[in-house]
């Protein structure tokens, strides 16, 4: 019996330790951080960052947060570097301040692992004083590169260049390189492995330039097989597809943080800049801006708008508290749907210290961060605000701009900063060149860019033709297909409502956005996105697992490529997915903590397919799928997984529907609400019995 | 009072005829209307004369400025291009042009452009006027980003008739235009005008010498360029360039020759007879190079062509011709001891054993402690039978090193002594 029970015991001990280890390897398994940083290496003396103007944009998509570090001041030491996933460099010219360290410097990164994506010029073959970078130096980084190069053969001659290998879908995305093939430079790719993109060959000698590949230690474009750049109109093209290219040369295979989406939808805002709140209809002529615009759109529209004051008009008119400007404001940041801002006290129109200029000419003003932002807000919330909308948000003003000083000063003052940028994407503008980043980037500041251009651009500074602005919705429709690479914004000015037509166009414009699946919020929701971006951090338990965390306002991650799903029963802070364009979109309902495991089995369990609006407190039971929705104006959501032509009961503000779900299992709902603000709305979903 | 019947008529007549005057056509109606801000009616006016007579271009005139003022672009862009072929003027295309522009329609501000260059060429106008200068340069930019060389090249003629005073630049960038269009006849055709021009024009010479040969030119060429050395014997450029045009061609006979002769014209000028063995050397003539050098007035030879001299006799295994310039470099630095006993081999491989006992007396004097040099000599000293003097010079080194070794090579000479 003794025996037995040792046996016993020792059984049970083994059973024990043998589900504790596995418990443990569980749970032991390392995370990988996925290095979401990419290091772009400029030469400050170059005075054009072709990185921030082209490239930063599609790194974004990808993910990537990008840091400048201009090499002629320093080269970071190799445990900074280890934090990015790689390095980047696209200089203009060849010669560098401090050629030879730089030199050295990438060398030993590329030794140590890290990759190099160049783009043009290697940048370092002089020094500042035209002193050419010993062979010996260039020789080791070649080497390190995996290339080869040789000055002798160097040609610029389209008729004697041809090409050996070249593959269209990567080289001719936005311009074809019919008769520009305009630079030969004799040189060899030396890895096995390499991928060549454009191969040319010369005619005359029968040499060979491997213009365009993507190896084990990064990748390199030659000269102008990058960038299309017309030197007359200044017309830029891509030639690369730069999603392609830097998706393959970076690692991208992780879920990124995507602000174009919330819960499936296209995210939406709009924002006024403060200016000719007092400009007269030019069809009335007596009815001011401001007033026309609260009863055109803001009273009209349930959508969330962003609007700004420009305190100057206030002051210079000698306006008094309980006169009409003050009433009109007041009314217009009164409604739930306004988000009041700030765009400025005397107005820079240049906002860089030796060319500064104000609109107005404000006695006793004298321009300082602190007058022109923090002044005007103060102003804003004590005398224009109710007491429950205070604010924080700032919108630039002018060229847009803003010095260092500036930013640091909304920073420090935990201001929301937006506007600038311009980007647009239309028949005047056809390539993503002209799509801004997300931000600009002054001395370790960031500036949030605006989404897209307002109508200035448009009419011709404001002289027309007034309905101009109706273009916009090019720029919204390229912006979306076939990459949604951004949300949409629309953007305007106070002095919009002067014409007919431009309030025409701003209707139609309004409807539009209507007619398309959005997901509104007030800008300072999206800034507090952008910050999510910039934040999250993503780790990699496997190929097919991930944790997320730190992503704050953010909830929305993004993965190309894919067919998976996400195991709803395996994954916390989930509520749903979707495919669209080729991608996996994966919503969170936290800013904390979320882990994805992806699955190639189709969800039988209800998720959330789409939402217009955040989505909070996610319960699934056996009986019952519940959820809170932040909507305004219309309720509006999908929910997958469901029985194929099942009935259901959804139970809204007290209603309970009857609706069927359809042969996928998906069960669609649109209602549209008489508020126009937002609310959380809990939605309870349940199988008719 | 007596009225005539007549004058009663003619009186009516004139009346109709002053009420006909002034009652407003429908046309006059429209404009009326749009200068007044009742833009809806007037275009409502407008509309019906237009659909009355698609072709009645003050209709379209008066019509299109108020579909604007609406937005009825769709319409427009019809409107506008009808303007233009009913009433072909410089302010019907302007407008059109304008109106692309503002609309977002780059296609359309080519067409526009297109038309009226054709529209102004055809008639023979001219060019020179603000509109025409407008044309001119538009329409070339657009060419460009669309690819359209063939007409930029057209319209870059144009340009130069405009603005002589950057002719160099515009016949610059047709080399560049005709190359991109694929122009090969175009751009050689070109780049001999250009040189006919101004044979100075470099970036041309250089263009026509580099594509030349793919035009089955390389003769042509070639006597261009040689006639221009023959003119400007002492421009080096221009020497070069031949050298290297040969060179290319593979002709390193009249590449050596042109070499020779401008050594000969530049008088036995230093940098033109390194440039010279420079290039035999970049091209393999190595013979040739030793054979020059070799010849070369000594007092031309500089130490880099001297150290060439080593470097190619080293390459070429001359050892025999090695001899002398080692044996200089040696007095000159005998402190060199890996070039000293490089010097000793070779000088033993030659059996020139009386330069390997200078060398080595030498050199142990120099250096007494140094058991290498001892050994050697004694050695050397050993093979021409003189035992005394071998075992003098190595028997101090042995005994201070006390080296197994070198104490039985001692001990074998004193054996080899006590048998003589």
């Amino acid at each position: 019996m003794r025996q037995i029970v040792v046996i016993l015991l020792t059984v049970v001990f083994c059973l024990f330790t043998q589900i504790s280890f596995s418990a443990q390897q569980q749970k032991d398994v390392p995370a990988v951080q996925v290095q979401r940083n990419i290091l772009a290496v400029i030469d400050g003396d170059e005075g054009y960052n072709s990185i921030e103007s082209y490239a930063e944009t599609v790194l974004n998509h990808l993910g990537f947060n990008v840091e400048y570090v201009d090499v002629t001041k320093r080269l970071p030491s190799d445990d900074e570097v280890d934090g990015f996933a790689g390095i980047m460099s696209w200089f203009t010219d060849n010669k560098l301040k401090g050629a030879v360290d730089y030199a050295q410097w990438i060398t030993k990164q590329l030794t140590r692992g890290k990759k190099l994506l160049v783009i043009n010029n290697l940048g370092f073959a002089l020094s500042e004083k035209n002193i050419l970078t010993p062979k010996e130096i260039n020789d080791k980084f070649f080497k390190a590169f995996q290339m080869s190069f040789d000055p002798t053969e160097s040609l610029e001659s389209p008729l004697l260049t041809e090409t050996v290998i070249n593959d269209p879908k990567m080289t001719e995305f936005e311009r074809s390189l019919k008769g520009e093939l305009t630079l030969f430079e004799k040189i060899s790719v030396t890895d096995k492995s390499a991928k060549i993109y454009l191969k040319l060959k010369r005619k005359d000698t029968g040499s060979t330039c491997d213009a365009i590949f993507i190896h084990s230690k990064g990748g390199y474009v030659l000269g102008n097989y990058a960038l299309f750049l017309n030197l007359e109109t200044k017309e830029t093209r891509w030639r690369i597809n730069p999603f392609e290219f830097f998706r393959r040369v970076f690692d991208t295979d992780f879920p990124k943080p995507d602000i174009t989406t919330i819960n499936g939808m296209r995210l939406f805002m709009s924002h006024i800049d403060g200016d000719g709140i007092r400009n007269v209809s030019s069809s009335d002529q007596k009815t001011i801006s401001g007033d026309i615009a609260y009863d055109r759109f803001f009273m009209r529209y349930k959508l969330p708008i962003s609007v700004s004051a420009l305190v100057g008009d206030l002051v210079v008119t000698k306006q008094t508290e309980g006169g009409p400007l003050f009433d009109t404001f007041k009314k217009i940041f009164a409604l739930p749907n306004i988000e009041p801002a700030s765009h400025g006290w005397a107005h820079p129109f240049i906002w860089e210290k030796q060319k500064r200029k104000m609109a107005y000419n404000i006695p006793g003003y004298v321009y300082s961060p602190a007058n022109e932002i923090g002044a005007s807000l103060k102003f804003i919330n004590e005398k224009l605000v109710p007491k429950e909308k205070q604010t924080k948000l700032f919108f630039w003003t002018g060229d847009c701009k803003p010095d260092a000083e500036a930013l640091q000063y909304v920073y420090e003052n935990e201001i929301l900063n937006f506007n600038g940028g311009d980007t647009r994407f239309d028949n005047q503008y056809p390539s993503y060149t002209y799509v801004m980043p997300f931000h600009r980037h002054v001395d370790g500041w960031l500036q949030n860019f605006a989404v897209d251009s307002n109508e200035v651009p448009y009419t011709n500074m404001w002289t027309g033709p007034f309905y101009g602005y109706r273009f916009a919705i090019e720029t919204f429709k390229r912006t979306e297909s076939p990459i949604r690479i951004r949300p949409i914004d629309v953007y305007y000015h106070f002095y919009n409502m002067e014409h007919d037509m431009s309030v025409k166009v701003l209707k139609d414009i309004y409807d539009w956005t209507l007619s398309q699946e959005i997901a509104p919020v007030f800008v300072s929701e999206y800034i507090a996105k952008l910050d999510g971006f910039r934040k999250a951090s993503v780790e990699r338990i496997s190929q097919n697992s991930f944790i997320i965390t730190d992503n704050g306002a953010l909830r929305t991650f993004r993965i190309d490529n894919s067919d998976s799903s996400v195991d709803m029963n395996r994954s916390t802070g989930v509520v749903g997915f979707m495919h669209y364009q080729g991608s996996l979109y994966i919503y969170l309902d936290n800013g904390e903590r979320s882990q994805i495991f992806l699955t190639s089995e189709k969800q039988t369990v209800p998720y959330l397919q789409k939402a217009n609006g955040e989505v909070r407190l996610w319960k699934k039971s056996e009986a019952e799928t519940s959820f809170w929705l932040k909507v305004i104006g219309r309720l509006q959501f999908q929910i997958a997984g469901l029985v194929p032509n099942g009935k259901y009961i959804i139970s809204v503000m007290g209603r309970d529907n009857s609706l069927s779900s359809d042969e996928k299992g998906v069960l669609k709902f649109v209602n549209e609400l008489g508020k126009s603000s937002f609310e959380w709305i809990e939605v309870k979903i349940k199988a008719s019995s | 009072m007596n009225i005539k019947w007549y004058s009663i008529i003619v009186f009516m007549l004139i009346i109709l005829g002053i009420a006909v005057a002034l009652h407003p056509t429908r046309l006059r109606t429209g404009k009326l209307l749009i200068e007044s801000g009742r833009v809806k009616e007037a275009i409502g006016t407008l509309m019906n004369i237009y659909r009355d007579d698609p072709d009645n271009y003050r209709a379209i005139q008066a019509l299109a400025p108020a579909l604007e003022q609406v937005g009825d672009i769709d319409m427009l862009k019809g409107l506008y291009n009808k303007l233009v072929d009913l009433k072909p003027k410089d302010d019907s295309f302007r407008e059109l042009i304008r109106f692309s522009q503002w609309n977002n329609d780059p296609e359309g501000v080519r067409r526009g452009y297109d038309k009226w260059f054709e529209f102004r060429r055809k008639n023979g106008n001219r060019f020179d006027d603000d509109d025409g200068r407008d044309i001119i340069e538009n329409l070339y930019f657009l060419c460009i980003q669309s690819k359209d060389y063939a007409k930029a090249v057209e319209l870059a003629d144009y340009k130069k008739k405009l603005d002589p005073s950057i002719s160099q630049i515009i016949d610059n960038d047709k080399i560049e235009l005709y190359e991109k269009a694929g122009d090969l006849k175009g751009v050689i055709d070109h780049l001999e005008q250009m040189l006919k021009n101004d044979g100075s024009n470099e970036y041309a010479l250089d263009k026509y010498l580099q594509l030349a040969p793919a035009a089955n030119k390389q003769s042509e060429a070639r006597s261009y360029l040689a006639g221009m050395v023959k003119k400007n014997p002492r421009d080096s450029k221009l020497r070069l360039k031949l050298i290297d045009f040969d060179t290319r061609a593979m002709d390193y006979d009249s590449a050596k020759s042109e070499y020779l002769d401008w050594i000969a014209v530049s008088q036995n000028d230093i940098p033109v007879i390194e440039g010279y063995l420079e290039w035999l050397l970049s091209v393999e003539k190595q013979d040739l190079a030793i054979e020059y050098i070799e010849k070369l007035n000594p007092q031309l030879r500089t130490q880099n062509m001297k150290n060439t001299l080593v470097q190619l006799y080293e390459w070429n295994g001359m050892r025999d011709k090695l001899v002398g310039p080692y044996l200089e470099r040696w007095r000159s630095n005998p402190s060199n001891s890996r070039e000293t006993k490089d010097l000793v081999w070779m000088l033993i491989d030659l059996n020139r054993f009386d330069d390997v006992e200078t060398v080595l007396k030498k050199m142990h004097g120099l250096y007494p402690n140094d058991v290498d040099y001892a050994q050697m000599l004694s050695n050397l000293y050993q093979q021409r039978k003189k035992i005394d003097e071998s075992i003098s010079t190595l028997e101090p080194a042995a005994k201070k090193k006390e080296d197994p070794k070198l104490l039985k090579q001692l001990g074998e000479l004193y054996l080899l002594r006590a048998t003589q």
